[in-house]
């Protein structure tokens, strides 16, 4: 029941806050709403730590070590950007960018977006998996277009036509998936069930199955921003409220990477070649490549962010690739510590847009002295997100790469590192840029903390804590999801 | 039975054809309601067949969200923003007519490979030359209202591919489908709205600012 309870309070809290006229108490609202999400998120988690995996209603939801890595994520991220959203949605009504009814809207779209994207992670049918990521994109197309301006506009258009159309492929995959299934073991209700899938001890033939995971891939994959499927992903992460696009980057991807791995999973389980890796590293190098150029030329700050989030989904996609248990382990860290500090990146970006009023990089000047608080976060953040030691995106990366190596994958992981090394160099010198030099006299007024600032320390402090060191119950939780990814456990 | 069967996918073959070659908008609507109407009509004639209840509840569905609710969203917005709009297409009639029974072939041949088990799968054929033909809507038409006709054209041929390997996706699904499609109607309606308001036109070529 707990699982449902997880679902249903962002939904109460994003009706309540969109019913509530008085913006001090709709700020209450949603504060109380935010927190008891986040709180039921956590039993979950370690719920799932302690006994592995939660059945309920019948089957209908099930959740396991790989859902939990994904809901702590979705936590994590939707906490820190519902605290951050109260300081930056105050600055943009005193702006005047808002209004009372959008910032109305705001609200209940926002907590709708978090139940959609801890829906995803918890449904045991592959089918209804899609129709929580469906209504992931459509909720999020709202929050795009909720500045109603023409780019914003254009940014939800694109997002929206190419995320369902994508996406119609991935269901022609679970048809493919589900006919062969029925076919196989006849008709029932559960022969989409992920339970079901990862059980059954008569594969399927295996082209039907190989069919249904590429069409998967393609479809979730455009979702999930892989090259040369990412299209919306830079228009719509720029265009969107600083918070949401936290959510986005941070969370939003990786529960669409979620239903990849899930099919990815089934696949190895009954086929076991090696097709399905490679594809994935295929892709992911390729998002790694197409992404390189854009990041260097940017001048928009969080479309440099969303180029950057192509490239990290890029080297996720690899890690799976590589295989493994570490290297499935290491992709699955690497997802978690992208999410921490892209989040922390994008909201960053939001406060030094609202301070500079402008989006330009170029116009963005000496924000380590002009922005006590968030000068210094977006520095470490940026160093981190291009995975600088001490932070923990070098653990995962040099982890990944160590076991590329020694499984003898030579080439592909020599031209990994130099992208790598070279998207460091990029990424160092555009934030470089932003947060160096003199305040450009427009800006000159110090920043206060606040909303805006506080809660980002959380996000932070794991990148500090997992570059240093990993819990013990964290690592147990990543073997366990890597070990159900490679079809050794459930 | 068969014979319905039969009229019902030739009438979605035809209306697919046909939304492709349009000239106005307002007609696109019409016939995509005809085509979700077939849908229903195939779903029914399916369920009586096999004597299947919940098919019977899909197919009432089909008819109240794909052939009623979602034309009739369109068309407000539609006629929000003037009834006499021209779906502009980026190629002539003539070649549209002609790619359109490329892709119908295509979805023949690329169809066997499937290996089901029951020989040639018609039905699934008819399902992938749609599926085509509604992406090929969405790549050669301007506007946006037809743009999200075509994506409910993808929807109705994935619809029928259920249909017709599987006897459609399991229930709980088929309504969640519903539900995401009928959302994604109403915010497409929004959206082009908006469009049409913000920048005096529905066609998408006019979205060219962000860049890079």
């Amino acid at each position: 029941m707990i699982l449902l309870w997880m679902v249903l309070t962002p939904v109460v809290t994003g009706l309540v806050c969109g019913v509530t006229r008085q913006q001090r108490i709709q700020e209450i609202f949603h504060l109380i709403g935010s927190v008891a999400t986040f709180v039921l998120v956590l039993f979950v988690v370690w719920d799932l730590a302690q006994c592995g995996s939660i059945t309920a209603m019948n089957q209908f939801f099930y959740a396991d070590a790989l859902s939990a890595i994904v809901l702590l994520i979705v936590g994590i991220v939707s906490f820190t950007a519902s605290l951050h959203s109260i300081g930056y949605m105050q600055k943009e009504v005193v702006d005047g960018h808002l209004h009372d009814t959008q910032l109305r809207s705001y609200y209940a779209l926002l907590h709708l977006f978090i139940a959609t994207m801890l829906f995803v992670p918890i449904v045991n049918n592959l089918g209804m998996m899609w129709v929580g990521i469906e209504a992931t994109t459509v909720v999020s197309a709202f929050l795009v277009a909720l500045y109603r301006t023409a780019e914003s506009l254009e940014a939800a258009w694109k997002y929206l036509i190419l995320c369902s159309v994508g996406i119609a492929f991935a269901l022609l995959g679970l048809v493919v998936l589900y006919s062969s299934s029925v076919q196989v073991y006849g008709a029932a209700e559960n022969r989409l069930n992920w339970t079901f899938l990862s059980h059954v001890s008569q594969p399927l033939p295996t082209h039907l199955l190989l069919l249904s995971f590429v069409l998967l891939l393609v479809g979730y994959g455009t979702k999930v921003g892989l090259a040369p499927m990412h299209f919306w992903l830079p228009d719509a992460h720029s265009q969107a409220p600083s918070p949401a696009s936290a959510l986005l980057s941070g969370a939003l991807l990786n529960t669409a990477f979620l239903a990849i791995l899930r099919m990815f999973a089934i696949v190895i389980r009954m086929d076991g070649s090696l097709f399905v890796s490679h594809i994935m590293l295929v892709f992911g190098l390729l998002s790694l490549f197409v992404a390189f150029p854009f990041i260097l030329l940017q001048q928009d700050v969080k479309r440099m962010l969303a180029f950057s989030s192509v490239e990290q989904m890029g080297i996720i996609a690899f890690g799976i690739g590589i295989g493994g248990e570490v290297g499935l382990a290491a992709a699955l860290l690497q997802m978690f510590n992208h999410a921490m500090a892209k989040s922390t990146l994008f909201m960053t970006a939001g406060n030094m847009t609202q301070h500079y009023q402008t989006k330009n990089m170029r116009r963005m000047r000496g924000a380590l002295r002009s922005m006590p608080y968030s000068g210094p976060i977006f520095l470490v953040a940026a160093f981190a997100v291009s995975g600088a030691p001490p932070f923990s995106l070098f653990t995962s990366e040099f982890a990944l790469t160590a076991t590329a190596f020694a499984d003898g994958y030579w080439f592909v992981s020599a031209l990994f590192l130099v992208v790598i090394a070279a998207i460091f160099g990029v990424m160092v010198y555009q934030a470089g840029r932003v947060v160096l030099g003199d305040a450009p006299h427009r800006a000159q007024g110090k920043e206060r903390g606040g909303w805006r600032t506080i809660p980002l320390l959380l996000p932070l402090s794991f990148v500090f804590l997992f570059g240093l060191f990993i819990p013990h119950a964290v690592l147990e939780l990543l073997q366990h999801a890597a070990l159900i990814l490679e079809g050794r456990a459930q | 039975m068969d014979f319905w069967l039969d009229v019902t996918v030739v009438a979605l073959m035809v209306s697919t054809s046909w939304i492709i070659a349009i000239r106005y908008i307002s007609s696109g609507i019409k016939w995509l309601s005809f085509q979700s109407l077939m849908l229903s009509l195939l779903t029914g004639v399916l369920a009586v067949e096999t004597g299947r209840t919940d098919l019977f509840v899909i197919a009432v569905l089909t008819l109240l969200v794909k052939a009623i609710a979602i034309p009739y969203i369109l068309y407000r917005t539609l006629r929000a923003v003037g009834v006499d709009r021209q779906a502009e297409k980026t190629f002539g009639r003539d070649r549209l007519i002609i790619a359109v029974l490329a892709m119908w072939a295509i979805g023949y041949y690329v169809t066997p490979d499937f290996g089901l088990g029951y020989g040639h799968n018609v039905y699934l054929s008819v399902a992938i030359g749609m599926l085509l033909s509604g992406v090929l809507i969405m790549i050669t038409h301007k506007k946006a209202l037809m743009q999200g006709i075509g994506l409910i054209v993808i929807e109705n041929s994935l619809f029928l591919a259920a249909l017709s390997t599987s006897f459609g996706m399991p229930f709980l699904v088929d309504i969640g489908i519903f539900l995401d499609v009928l959302v994604i109607v109403v915010l497409i309606s929004a959206l082009s709205f908006r469009m049409d308001e913000l920048l005096s036109s529905m066609s998408i070529e006019k979205l060219r600012r962000l860049k890079g």
